[in-house]
């Protein structure tokens, strides 16, 4: 089954209709190919006017308000080009009655997602690897722990390919480790405490992003210390050096630069707040665990990775 | 006792961009304490940074080089493939839906699963870039408002608010290390040493059911009663943010929980029923919507 989204296969025709406000909410779509490779795009022709369909868009339940918007627009262009009446409104006409066969529930929808997803999963990866998951199943002992952002286009099983069993991961507003502190940040020091002296990982790595909302938090904080929000503000003023740094490096620089060196610079002050977890620093020491950072541009399409090396020398009796 | 310490920061920019490596560049930084014992008859430190930006380039000095280049070089190596992977196989041949995405994100789900290696979100229920806003942490836990700030409400209040998104799906699993240490604690009162304890206990209140419900079973099998029972707490618990509440009441916002048992891969799905119970009387709630796939 070949899985695609409605803007790379028959959503340029569409995309030139719609008004930018819509593609807030992109529909996304289930296709079944009639050959294995995905089909190339049609260029300055309408998809319509396509001598066979190639693409069979199976609807999902939540389209409705956004394949409404679709109807309008193929209807505004048939009336600006006459000579595609007959093809776009064969087009309207089977839209229209799958979207009245869909069911509108969106829990079922939702539902359906995730039983999609697991059953996926189980049938690709669980059942094609019994002797991995076998032993997963026993116990873990990933390589990594990786601390990344929570925002939903960063999952590093995705940028980074991890599989099931590498990668202990805590994911928090702007991917940030706040310094020792067992009262206040209990949540973050028992996931590094349970990674380093349980599973003994051997790499912490903290990957930072571009566009990230909680930096962008960080760099609106007020500077009279008043806050708008019950948590969000109390959480990325952990950051705050690297807020000074950026401000005293670019204050002069356009907001979205700024945000953009703060992203990486929060993930250096997230390593050096790792330092102050003892058996962080005795693993460091004794080279048993090693600390790096990261950073995702999904704007550039890229990834930056670096290392922070920390030693101890012997002690000398003066 | 003096000693001389030094941190060393070698910081290797690997940038990659399209299928060919363009440039590499090694810089360091040098922070040095010195110690003044000599002069004062007490320890005094003093802090001698040079290069004090991180991000300026650095002339290289080749005799200062210190660390395991050989160790790192296999690390990056391997994050190196991984990311061209993805990148060839899954963000170019999408280019556009991520180009949109990384205007702006708008998830459906927020999910709150346990940090384990073996349950990432993704990878058992197929969450695609852009569809679920996802918090991480030991045990799945949700703590309650009045807890006061932590990382997971301050993930929810963005979620909820900023993102508005439509679900929020907590999911447990099998053989929970975080679990078994709220289980196995002797005396969840006393103050600890350990960040574990001082964490898990925020799921005490499963504990305590789960004794009272099932104490004659062994140690594993009551882990596995909490690991369930742990899980309904945290959706009683989103339920003590007025945010939350207030959208779940006008049907802006379903709770749901799911419980991944990887001894035979099976997924067990359900919705908290926040109409038919009153949650915040004597923690009772009730659930609908009960699924188990396999």
């Amino acid at each position: 089954m070949l899985r695609c989204t409605m803007s790379t296969v028959n959503g340029c025709a569409l995309t030139s209709l719609i008004p930018n406000s819509s593609l807030k909410r992109r529909p996304f779509v289930l296709c079944q190919a009639s050959s294995n490779s995905p089909p190339s795009l049609i260029q300055n022709k309408p998809v319509f006017a396509a001598p066979a369909p190639i693409i069979h868009p199976i609807l999902r339940e939540d389209m409705g308000k956004e394949y409404e918007e679709a109807i309008a627009g193929l209807q505004k262009l048939l009336s600006e080009n006459g000579e595609l009446a007959p093809v776009a409104a064969a087009k309207i006409d089977q839209i229209k009655a799958e979207l009245a066969t869909v069911d509108k529930t969106t829990v079922s929808s939702t539902v359906e997602q995730l039983k999609n997803g697991f059953v996926h999963f189980k049938r690709e990866k669980y059942e094609k690897n019994p002797a991995l998951y076998g032993e997963l199943a026993k116990g873990q002992s990933p390589t990594y722990m990786v601390f990344a952002c929570s925002d939903s286009r960063v999952c590093p099983s995705h940028v980074l390919n991890l599989h099931p069993g590498e990668a202990f991961m805590v994911r928090n507003i702007a991917n940030m480790v706040p310094a020792y502190d067992k009262v206040r940040y209990s949540g973050v020091g028992s996931a590094i405490e349970y990674a380093v002296l349980h599973l003994k990982v051997k790499e912490i790595i903290v990957i930072g992003h571009s566009a990230c909302g909680g930096i962008k938090g960080l760099m609106s904080l007020s500077d009279d210390g008043s806050t708008s929000t019950d948590f969000i503000e109390d959480w990325v003023k952990i950051c705050l050096p690297a807020k000074a740094k950026v401000k005293a490096e670019l204050g002069n620089a356009p907001f979205a630069d700024q945000c953009g060196l703060c992203e990486k610079e929060a993930v250096n002050v997230s390593l050096g707040n790792l330092l102050s977890y003892p058996f962080v620093r005795e693993g460091l020491v004794k080279k048993t665990l090693a600390l790096k950072g990261g950073y995702y541009d999904f704007v550039k399409g890229s990834f930056e990775l670096w290392s922070l090396e920390f030693g101890l020398s012997r002690s000398v009796s003066v | 006792m003096a000693y001389r310490s030094s941190i060393c920061r070698k910081r290797r920019l690997l940038k990659i961009f399209g299928s060919q490596l363009k440039s590499w560049e090694i810089e360091q930084t040098h922070m040095r304490f010195l110690d003044s014992f000599k002069r004062t008859p007490t320890l005094r430190l003093k802090a001698l940074r040079e290069s004090p930006g991180l991000t300026q380039e650095i002339i290289d000095n080749p005799q200062k080089s210190i660390g395991p280049i050989e160790k790192g070089f296999d690390a990056f190596e391997e994050m190196r493939h991984r990311f061209l992977s993805f990148k060839k196989d899954k963000y170019l041949e999408n280019l556009e839906h991520y180009q949109t995405l990384a205007r702006g994100q708008a998830p459906k789900f927020m999910v709150i699963a346990c940090a384990d290696s073996r349950v990432c979100p993704s990878s058992i229920l197929g969450f695609q870039p852009g569809e679920a806003f996802v918090v991480r942490n030991v045990a799945n836990l949700v703590p309650p408002h009045e807890n006061g700030p932590t990382e997971t409400n301050a993930a929810l209040e963005f979620a909820v608010n900023s993102l508005e998104v439509e679900n929020i799906l907590v999911v447990g699993h099998s053989c929970c290390g975080g679990i078994h240490a709220l289980m196995s604690m002797q005396d969840e009162m006393s103050s600890s040493s350990s960040f574990i304890k001082s964490w898990v206990v925020v799921g005490k209140a499963a504990r305590l059911r789960t004794i009272a419900a099932v104490s004659d079973l062994n140690l594993d099998q009551q882990c596995r009663h909490c690991e369930k029972e742990s899980i309904n707490r945290s959706l009683l618990n989103l339920l003590t943010y007025p945010w939350i509440e207030d959208r779940v009441e006008k049907g802006m916002l379903s709770l749901h929980g799911g419980y991944y048992d990887f001894a035979d891969c099976t997924f067990e799905k359900w919705t908290l029923d926040c109409k038919g119970c009153r949650p915040k009387v004597a923690g009772e709630y009730s659930i609908k919507n009960r699924e188990f796939w396999s």
